[in-house]
């Protein structure tokens, strides 16, 4: 038989699926309680993306926010797979729940199953931090970890620290609003480039094909972004000073 | 009024918050995403969670769909994103398990179609079982191509690949389908 007939055949078949449930009730019970965002303007990103990489330099950089600033796209500074937005965020505060449940940040999964599925994850050494207390999958992998001697929790995700992994791209897909009580400093860290953002701030990521934002907005407390020369880009969060942000980050082999 | 709204039309009113369009828009699109989700999950409770949660999620990211392109593959990607995560969440299963309409004897429903009665039943029974059981990969191509009939753009949404991708992949997949079939004499 032909490729063809095995189509037709294939075609042709009847095939007996589960009835198709009606989500609409339910979608819009949910789509209520969180209304959709206004639309943004977007078409910034090459202009910005040459011009402001190409502007190095500049130590710890502080955004000083005017009111009339909000929602426009003002700074791209570097980072090649991070975007920032100088705005309010607008994110509700997480869910209680599991630590890290309500973050977002993909499905729960043990630590041997992230090792297999993601071959790039490489674990923080730093001292008193063990292993993590919850991990999940999504886009990259997260590592949470609860409160411990030199970790308090932070208010923003309930946990101590959040670590998060994801193979770098050349286009933005972390997109994080800055607004007035935020302030982002740009520093090296073993000569990868990088960010410390201090003061809650919008976090946001988008999916690997489409552009699509899987994960809410939502607030984060002080967080160190660094993209590592190996592709690596590396998120850690917590109530933690630049420092011991760095340390951390320094700690992932 | 009285003319239907185009999809389109839903869309600008979903965007500025009508959630009776937007209820509309799953209510149209609904029986693909849940059969895409299935077809990635096996699994109906996880296809439901999928689609659900994937509708939710374009909703919120609604201000971020290019007016003027299909829906269809848009939440197809969403959708199929979400039945990925969970599918990788659930670990590993056994093949899909899919049945033929008319395969049991259900009271109450039409005669089947022409097209199924052409089909023996021995022979469809294979051909789902011989689908099943290959890799998801392989799967999930040939099942939106040809069980739904997705175009190539919908499918390398489905699929989380580029468009050009999806016509080697089915013809792998089809070589593979063949040879799990036992069929030699093509």
């Amino acid at each position: 038989m032909t490729m063809a007939d095995l189509g037709a055949e294939l075609r042709a078949l009847d095939v007996d699926w589960p009835a198709t449930p009606d989500l609409a009730a339910a979608v819009a019970a949910q789509v209520e309680a969180a209304p959709a965002r206004p639309a943004r303007r977007r078409a910034w990103r090459p202009v910005l993306a040459y011009g402001l990489a190409a502007a190095a330099a500049a130590f710890a950089l502080t955004m000083a926010v005017s009111p009339d600033a909000r929602s426009a796209v003002l700074e791209w500074l570097g980072l090649k797979s991070v975007r920032v937005e100088r705005r309010e965020p607008v994110a509700p505060p997480p869910r209680p729940g599991t630590l890290g449940a309500g973050l977002g940040l993909g499905t729960p999964a043990t630590l041997a199953e992230a090792r297999e599925r993601s071959p790039f994850l490489r674990l923080p050494a730093a001292e008193g931090l063990g292993e993590p207390d919850a991990v999940y999958l999504g886009r990259g992998v997260a590592l949470v970890y609860g409160a411990r001697p030199g970790y308090p929790p932070a208010a923003e995700t309930g946990a101590a620290l959040l670590v998060q992994e994801f193979p770098a791209r050349v286009g933005p897909f972390i997109e994080k609003a800055i607004g007035t009580g935020s302030r982002l400093e740009r520093l090296r860290v073993d000569g990868a480039p990088a960010y410390f953002i201090t003061g809650s701030h919008g976090f946001a990521y988008e999916d690997d094909e489409g552009g699509v934002t899987f994960e809410d907005e939502r607030l984060a407390g002080n967080t160190l972004l660094v993209e590592r020369a190996d592709g690596l880009l590396i998120r850690i969060e917590g109530d933690l000073a630049r420092d011991r942000a760095v340390a951390v980050a320094r700690s992932i082999p | 009024m009285g003319r239907p709204l185009e999809e389109h039309e839903l869309v600008e009113r979903a965007r500025s918050g009508d959630a009776g369009a937007y209820a509309a828009l799953v209510r149209g699109h609904q029986e693909i995403a849940f059969r895409t989700a299935y077809l990635i999950t096996g699994n109906a409770a996880d296809a439901e969670d999928a689609a659900q949660e994937g509708f939710v999620k374009a909703h919120r990211a609604l201000h971020r769909f290019r007016a003027g392109e299909p829906l269809r593959p848009w939440l197809l990607t969403i959708v199929a994103n979400e039945a990925r995560n969970r599918r990788r969440s659930a670990g590993r299963r056994a093949g899909l398990a899919l049945r033929a309409a008319g395969e049991e004897h259900r009271s109450g429903e039409a005669a089947p179609s022409p097209e199924t009665a052409l089909l023996a039943g021995e022979r469809r029974a294979a051909l789902l079982g011989a689908l099943g059981r290959l890799r998801e990969d392989d799967r999930i191509v040939i099942g939106c191509r040809y069980l739904l009939e997705l175009s190539e753009a919908e499918t390398a949404a489905a699929l989380g690949v580029r468009p050009g991708t999806v016509k080697s992949r089915l013809s792998r997949g089809l070589e593979r389908l063949r040879a799990e079939l036992g069929d030699d004499d093509g």
